[in-house]
C-alpha cells in the first residue's frame, strides 16, 4: 500500500492543504520547527486509526478552519482508493473508504490494514523520537517481548499490558498461595463449610447410634417392666403371707392337735344325749317295775281278805233287774188298760150315740139295726164280760139312741151307720188291745210270782232287794278290782321288762355306732369327736392360701421378712430405673426427631455445592486465562527460536549498514534476557552501554527489520519518521539513510525533518527522493 | 445429592432449588401412588454416602413409608455413590422396600395371589465395581415378566465412571424382558427389542450440564408382555443451556433480544423454575462491547426477568478473520497456529494441561477431561488473539 496524495481539510495548524503526488520511495517533508511536521504525521496516523481522544493535544482539532480530517488517496495493489475521515458520532470519527463506486466503513479500512493495530503502526511504522526511545525506557525484561510484540504487530506496551492484564486476571481468580483471589476465597469458604460438615459428620452416626440406643432402651424397658411385675407379684405374695401368718400358725397348731387326738372321725348324731336319755328311761322303767311289784304285793294281800260270790249277785241283780223292768210294765199296762177302757167306753158311747143318732135319723134296716144291736150287744157282752156292765148298758142305750137317731135321720142313716161301723171297728181294736193288756198283765203277774213268790210287788221291796244287791255287788266289785289291779301289775311288769330289754338293745347299737365298747369309752370318744369337730370348724374358718409353687418352701419362712424387705428395696430401685429409662427414651426420641428435622448438614452440603459451582466457574475462567498465558509464552518461545532470527538477521543487516560494520549482530537471548549487540571483535554489549546515537540506531534497525519482517506477510504499509535522526552525527545520518534507502525498495517512506543538512544528505544519497517543503 | 449451582435468586427460591432433588423424589413417589403402580424400582445412587446427609436418608425413608402406607413395594439396588459398605446402607427402611444385596438375587412380585413379575438385582458392595455385574444377573425362564435392576455404565458412556461395564448387545442377549438401569444421568432408551433397556436418568438435573426434562419412566406392561414406556418429568427446576453465537450480530441489542427469546422459549416449555446457563460464543463485532466490565452481570440481570440465571459466560472472539490471521506468519499467527496444534496434538495439549495443575490438582476440582481442555484451549486462543489485537 502506498499513499498517492494527502489532503488535509482541517487538522491542527493545517487547513485545506494537498500534497501530491507522493513518490513510491522516500519522500522528505521539511520545514522549520512549528510548521506542523508532527501534526502531519499525526494526521496520517489518525486517518488510518481514528482521531485521538477529545481534549488531548494529539487530537489536533482544526485551528485554522476546515472540517476536522481530510483524505488519503491510496494505491493498494492495482486499486486506487480514497480513505476519508470526518468527525462522526464516535470519537475516532467517521471513515469512508471509496473504491470506485463502492464505499466501505471502518471494517473495510481494517481489512486494508490487514489487522495491523494502532499500537503496532505507531510503534513500528509511524514513529517519532519519543517512540524510538521507548525501546530504551522499557523494562529490560520486556525487551524480548517488545521485539516479539513488534514482530506480532503489537506495540511493546500492548504486549506487556496483555501479559499484565492476563496476569492480573489470573491472580484475581486464583493464586497458588494467595488469600484474596476469588478461588482462594472460595476455597476458604469451602474449608469453613467442610469444617461444618466435619462437625456434623458424626451427626448421622449419632442418629444411627441414637436409633440403636432407642432400641436398646426399649428392650431394657420391657425387661424392667417384666421384672417390676415379677417383683410386685413377689411382694404381694410376701404381704399376703405376712397377713396370713397368724392363721397359718393357728392352723398348724390345730393340725398338730388334730394329729395328737385319736382318730375319731365319725360319731352318732346326739349320741351322748341319746345315751343319757336311754339310761334315764331304763332307770324310770326299773323304778316303775319296783313300784309295780310292791303294788302287786299289796293287792295280793288285800284280795286274800275279800270273799265274793259273783253268781248270787248276778242272780239277784237279774231279779231286781227283772222286777225293775216289770214295775213300769205293770204301771204301763194298768194305765193302758184304764185308757183302753176309757177309750172303749168313749167309743161305745160314741157308737151308742151314733146308733142312737142313726136310729134317730132313719130307721135302720132290720139287718143293720139288728147287726147294730148285735154289735152293741157284743159290746155290751164284752163289757159285761169285762165287768163293765154299765158301759155295756150305756152302750145299749147309745145303740137305742142310735137306732132312734137312725130312724130319725133316715137320710143320714147311711153315714150314721158308717160312723157306727167305724166306731165298732175302733171298738174292736180297743177290745183287742184290752185283751192284750190283760194278757200282759197276767204275764207280769206270773212273772212276779215266779220271782217273788208273791203276786204283788212293791217299790220298797224292790228297793230292799236292790240295797242287798248293792252290798253284794260292792263286795264283788272290790274283789274284782283287786284282781284286776293284780293282773294289771303283772302286765305292767312284763311290759317294763320288755322295754328295758329294748333300751339295752338300743344302747348297745348306739355304742356300736360310737365305736365304743362301753359307755365310758363312748363318752370319751364323744368328747374327742366334739373337740375334733370344733378344731376342724375352726380350721375351716381359717382362710386357706392358694398354693404357689416355689414360694411355699418352709425354709423360706425364716428369711421371709428379709426377702420381703429386699424385694421392696429392689422394686423401688427397679421403678427408679424404669423411670430413668423412660426419661432417657423420651430424650433419645426427642433427639432423633430433632436430628431428623435438622437441616444443618444438608444446608452445609448445599452450600458446599454452591461454592463448588462457583469454584468450577472461576476455575474454568482461570484455566482459560492460564492456558492463554501458556500459549502466549509458548508463542513467544516459538517466536524467539523460529521467528526472531529472521527479525534479528534483518536488524543485524540494517545495524551493520548503519554502523558501517562496527557492530555485526543483534542478539536476543532466549532466556528472556535483554537484547544485546555484538561488535566485530565479538564483544556483546547491552544497549545501555551504547552511545545514545548508536543505541537509537539499534532501535531503528530493529524497527526496520520488523517492518521488513511484517511485510513478508502483509501488504507493506507506508512508513512515517518524524525527525528521528536528530541525535545522529552526519556520518551516522548518512549510514542510516543508506539503511532507509534499502527499505525504500519495498516500502514507501515519508520522512519529516527540520534540518536542511539532512535534506541535502538525502538529495546526495538518494537522488530519486521527492522533497516537499512545508513552508 | 444437593443441587449444584450458584444462582442469584430469592431465598425462598434458593431453598426450593436446594431441596429440589428431594422434592423430585417426592414427585416420583406421588406419581407412583397416583398412577397406582405396582412397584417402584430405583437403580442405585439414591444418596451419596460421602455426603452423610441424614436429611436425604430420612426423606428417602419417609417417601418409602408413604409407599408402604399404600402397600406399594419398592425394589432398590445400591450404586457407586451409595455402596453397601458406605455410610447409610444400614439405614432402616420400611418392609415394603426390597434392597438387593451384593450378590444377584431374585424377588417375585405377587399381585392378587399370582406372580406377576420377577425382579432380579444386585448392589455395589463397594464404590468401585469394575466387574461386569450384568453377567451375574440371570433371568428365570418361568417368570411371567423378568426385570433386571442394575447400576452400570452400559456402552462405556463418557462422562460417567466406567463401573460395572457392559454392552447393550450383552444385555439384550441376557434374556430379561426389561433392564432398569441406573448410573447415567441422562434419559436414554438403549434398546426395545428383544429387551427394553432403559436409563431413566436422574429425577432432577443437578448441575448446568444436566439440562432438559429429568424424571422417571412409568412402564406399563400389557398382557402380551410388551412394555409401554411413558416418561414422567419429575424435575422441580429445569436446567437449560443457552448457547448463543454473536457471529452475525451487529449490536448488543440484537444479542439481548436473542438471549431473551431463547430464554423465554426455554422457560415456556417447563412449568417451574428454569435455571439457565448462557454461553455467548462466536466471533463478531459485538465481542468488543462484551469485554466491558460487569457485562455478564448486566446481561444476567436482563435475563433474570425470564429465567433464573446461573451464569453468563462470554467466550466470544473479535470480529477477525482468524483464518487469514493465521496465515500472516506474525506472532498472532504463531499464537493461533500453536493453539491449533495444541488442539490436534494430545501430547502438546497435555503439556498445556500441566500448567493447570496448581489449581486442578486439588481434589475439590474435577479431573480435566479432554473435551473441556479442548474447549478451554479454543477459548484461550480467542482470548489471546483478542487481547493481542485489541486496540
Amino acid at each position: 500500500m502506498r499513499i498517492e496524495s494527502i489532503h488535509i481539510d482541517g487538522f491542527g495548524v493545517w487547513n485545506d492543504k494537498t500534497w501530491g503526488p507522493i513518490g513510491p520511495g522516500l519522500n522528505v517533508f521539511h520545514g522549520p520547527n512549528e510548521t506542523g511536521k508532527s501534526t502531519f504525521m499525526a494526521f496520517i496516523r489518525s486517518m488510518f486509526f481514528g482521531f485521538e481522544k477529545r481534549g488531548t493535544a494529539k487530537r489536533y482539532e482544526p485551528l485554522k478552519g476546515g472540517t476536522h480530517g481530510g483524505h488519503l488517496d491510496l494505491l493498494v495493489g492495482d486499486t486506487r482508493l480514497r480513505v476519508e475521515r470526518k468527525p462522526g458520532r464516535h470519537v475516532r470519527g467517521a471513515v469512508t473508504v471509496y473504491a470506485g463506486e463502492a464505499t466501505g466503513d471502518e471494517t473495510a479500512l481494517e481489512r486494508l490494514l490487514c489487522g495491523t493495530t494502532k499500537t503496532l503502526y505507531h510503534n513500528v511504522f509511524a514513529f517519532g523520537l519519543e517512540e524510538l526511545e521507548q525501546f530504551h525506557t522499557l523494562q529490560e525484561s520486556e525487551i524480548a517481548t517488545h521485539i516479539s510484540g513488534a514482530g506480532l504487530g503489537v506495540g511493546a506496551s500492548r504486549w506487556a499490558s496483555v501479559q499484565k492484564d492476563l496476569e492480573e486476571r489470573q491472580a484475581a481468580l486464583f493464586l497458588p498461595r494467595g488469600q484474596n483471589s476469588t478461588i482462594n476465597v472460595a476455597f476458604k469458604q469451602l474449608e469453613a463449610v467442610r469444617d461444618d460438615l466435619d462437625r456434623t459428620e458424626h451427626q448421622p452416626q449419632d442418629y444411627l447410634t441414637a436409633h440403636e440406643t432407642r432400641m436398646r432402651l426399649a428392650a431394657e424397658l420391657s425387661t424392667l417392666e417384666e421384672t417390676v411385675a415379677e417383683v410386685s407379684r413377689r411382694i404381694q405374695h410376701y404381704a399376703k403371707r405376712a397377713n396370713n401368718r397368724p392363721y397359718m400358725e393357728r392352723r398348724n397348731k390345730i393340725e398338730g392337735w388334730l394329729k395328737q387326738l385319736p382318730q375319731v372321725d365319725s360319731f352318732p348324731e346326739g349320741g351322748v344325749e341319746r345315751l343319757d336319755l336311754l339310761q334315764k328311761q331304763r332307770q324310770a322303767l326299773l323304778d316303775e317295775g319296783m313300784k309295780k311289784d310292791r303294788e302287786a304285793e299289796v293287792l295280793r294281800l288285800r284280795r286274800m281278805q275279800v270273799r265274793a260270790d259273783s253268781e248270787e249277785c248276778g242272780r239277784r241283780g237279774q231279779i231286781i233287774e227283772s222286777l225293775r223292768s216289770l214295775l213300769p210294765r205293770v204301771d204301763a199296762a194298768g194305765r193302758v188298760y184304764v185308757a183302753g177302757i176309757e177309750r172303749r167306753d168313749a167309743i161305745m158311747q160314741e157308737r151308742r150315740a151314733l146308733v142312737t143318732g142313726l136310729v134317730n135319723i132313719m130307721p135302720p134296716s132290720s139287718l143293720a139295726f139288728g147287726l147294730f144291736i148285735a154289735l152293741i150287744w157284743i159290746g155290751v157282752a164284752g163289757l159285761n164280760v169285762a165287768g163293765h156292765e154299765y158301759i155295756g148298758g150305756g152302750l145299749g142305750t147309745i145303740s137305742v139312741v142310735a137306732m132312734i137317731w137312725y130312724r130319725d135321720r133316715l137320710k143320714c142313716a147311711a153315714a150314721q151307720k158308717k160312723q157306727i161301723q167305724e166306731c165298732s171297728d175302733r171298738l174292736d181294736t180297743c177290745e183287742k188291745e184290752l185283751r192284750r193288756t190283760e194278757n200282759e198283765a197276767r204275764e207280769i203277774e206270773t212273772e212276779i210270782r215266779r220271782l217273788t213268790g208273791k203276786n204283788e210287788i212293791t217299790q220298797a221291796d224292790i228297793d230292799q232287794r236292790a240295797a242287798e244287791l248293792d252290798r253284794l255287788l260292792k263286795i264283788n266289785d272290790d274283789a274284782r278290782l283287786l284282781d284286776e289291779g293284780a293282773a294289771r301289775c303283772e302286765g305292767d311288769l312284763v311290759r317294763i321288762a320288755q322295754q328295758i330289754t329294748e333300751i339295752d338293745k338300743t344302747v348297745a347299737s348306739l355304742l356300736a355306732e360310737g365305736n365304743a365298747s362301753n359307755e365310758r369309752e363312748f363318752l370319751e370318744r364323744a368328747e374327742i369327736y366334739k373337740q375334733r369337730r370344733q378344731l376342724r370348724n375352726e380350721l375351716d374358718k381359717i382362710p386357706i392360701e392358694t398354693a404357689e409353687p416355689g414360694l411355699l418352701f418352709e425354709d423360706m419362712r425364716a428369711d421371709e421378712d428379709a426377702a420381703f424387705q429386699a424385694a421392696q428395696t429392689e422394686l423401688a430401685e427397679l421403678e427408679r430405673r424404669l423411670l430413668e429409662v423412660r426419661h432417657e427414651t423420651g430424650r433419645v426420641e426427642e433427639r432423633i426427631a430433632m436430628m431428623e428435622k435438622s437441616e444443618e448438614r444438608s444446608r452445609a452440603l448445599s452450600r458446599q455445592e454452591t461454592i463448588l459451582a462457583r469454584i468450577d466457574e472461576a476455575a474454568e475462567q482461570w484455566a482459560v486465562i492460564t492456558l492463554c498465558r501458556a500459549l502466549l509464552d509458548e508463542t513467544r518461545k516459538v517466536y524467539e527460536t523460529e521467528r526472531q532470527p529472521e527479525v534479528l538477521r534483518q536488524a543485524s543487516s540494517f545495524y551493520n549498514v548503519m554502523t558501517e560494520g562496527r557492530y555485526t549482530r543483534v542478539i536476543a537471548p532466549l532466556d528472556g534476557g535483554e537484547i544485546q549487540v555484538e561488535r566485530t571483535d565479538g564483544v556483546r554489549l547491552a544497549p545501555q552501554v551504547l552511545s545514545r546515537g548508536t543505541a537509537e540506531q539499534l532501535y531503528l534497525s530493529m524497527r526496520l527489520a520488523l517492518v521488513r519482517e511484517y511485510a513478508n506477510h502483509v501488504d507493506p504499509l507506508p512508513i512515517v519518521f518524524d525527525d528521528i535522526f536528530v541525535n545522529f552525527d552526519p556520518d551516522r545520518s548518512r549510514t542510516s539513510l543508506k539503511a532507509v534507502h534499502d527499505l525504500c525498495a519495498t516500502h514507501q517512506v515519508l520522512m519529516f525533518t527540520c534540518h536542511p543538512h539532512l535534506v541535502k544528505q538525502v538529495e546526495e544519497i538518494i537522488p530519486e527522493a521527492k522533497i516537499f517543503s512545508l513552508e | 445429592s444437593p443441587f449444584r449451582g450458584s444462582v442469584s435468586a430469592s431465598a425462598a427460591l434458593k431453598e426450593r432449588l436446594q431441596s429440589a432433588t428431594l422434592a423430585a423424589l417426592r414427585r416420583v413417589v406421588d406419581h407412583t401412588i397416583t398412577s397406582r403402580a405396582d412397584f417402584l424400582i430405583i437403580a442405585g445412587d439414591i444418596y451419596d454416602s460421602k455426603d452423610r446427609n441424614l436429611r436425604a436418608l430420612v426423606s428417602f425413608r419417609n417417601e418409602m413409608e408413604r409407599l408402604a402406607e399404600r402397600n406399594i413395594r419398592a425394589f432398590i439396588v445400591h450404586g457407586n455413590h451409595d455402596p453397601l459398605n458406605g455410610w447409610g446402607s444400614g439405614f432402616q427402611l420400611p418392609p415394603n422396600v426390597v434392597t438387593f444385596g451384593g450378590h444377584a438375587d431374585t424377588e417375585p412380585f405377587i399381585r392378587r395371589g399370582r406372580e406377576a413379575a420377577r425382579i432380579t438385582g444386585v448392589s455395589y458392595m463397594r464404590e468401585r465395581v469394575t466387574d461386569n455385574l450384568a453377567s451375574s444377573l440371570k433371568p428365570d425362564g418361568a417368570a411371567p415378566y423378568s426385570i433386571a435392576v442394575l447400576h452400570a455404565n452400559v456402552g462405556h458412556q463418557s462422562g460417567h465412571a466406567d463401573y460395572a461395564p457392559a454392552t447393550v448387545a450383552e444385555l439384550s442377549a441376557a434374556g430379561f424382558d426389561y433392564w432398569a438401569l441406573g448410573h447415567v444421568h441422562t434419559t436414554s432408551v438403549l434398546a426395545v427389542e428383544p429387551a427394553v433397556i432403559v436409563y431413566p436418568g436422574n429425577t432432577q438435573g443437578r448441575n448446568p450440564r444436566e439440562t432438559g426434562p429429568r424424571g422417571c419412566y412409568q412402564v406399563n406392561v400389557d398382557t402380551h408382555g410388551r412394555a409401554h414406556l411413558e416418561f414422567i418429568d419429575t424435575s422441580i427446576a429445569r436446567w437449560t443451556h443457552l448457547e448463543i453465537s454473536i457471529a452475525n450480530m451487529t449490536s448488543i441489542g440484537q444479542l439481548v433480544d436473542c438471549m431473551l427469546q431463547r430464554a423465554r422459549s426455554a422457560a415456556g416449555s417447563f412449568n417451574g423454575p428454569t435455571v439457565a446457563r448462557c454461553t455467548i460464543r462466536g466471533n463478531g463485532v459485538v465481542h468488543r462491547d462484551l469485554q466491558r466490565d460487569q457485562m455478564s452481570e448486566e446481561l444476567a440481570e436482563v435475563l433474570s426477568s425470564t429465567v433464573i440465571v446461573e451464569s453468563i459466560r462470554i467466550a466470544t472472539g473479535p470480529g477477525l478473520d482468524f483464518a487469514s490471521l493465521a496465515r500472516t506468519e506474525t506472532m498472532v499467527s504463531d499464537f493461533l497456529n500453536l493453539a491449533d496444534r495444541a488442539l490436534e496434538d494430545p501430547e502438546l495439549r497435555q503439556r498445556f494441561a500441566d500448567c493447570l495443575a496448581p489449581l486442578f490438582r486439588r481434589k475439590e476440582l474435577p479431573v480435566v477431561d479432554d473435551a473441556r481442555l479442548r474447549e478451554w484451549i479454543e477459548r484461550a486462543s480467542a482470548l489471546g488473539a483478542d487481547l493481542l489485537l485489541d486496540i
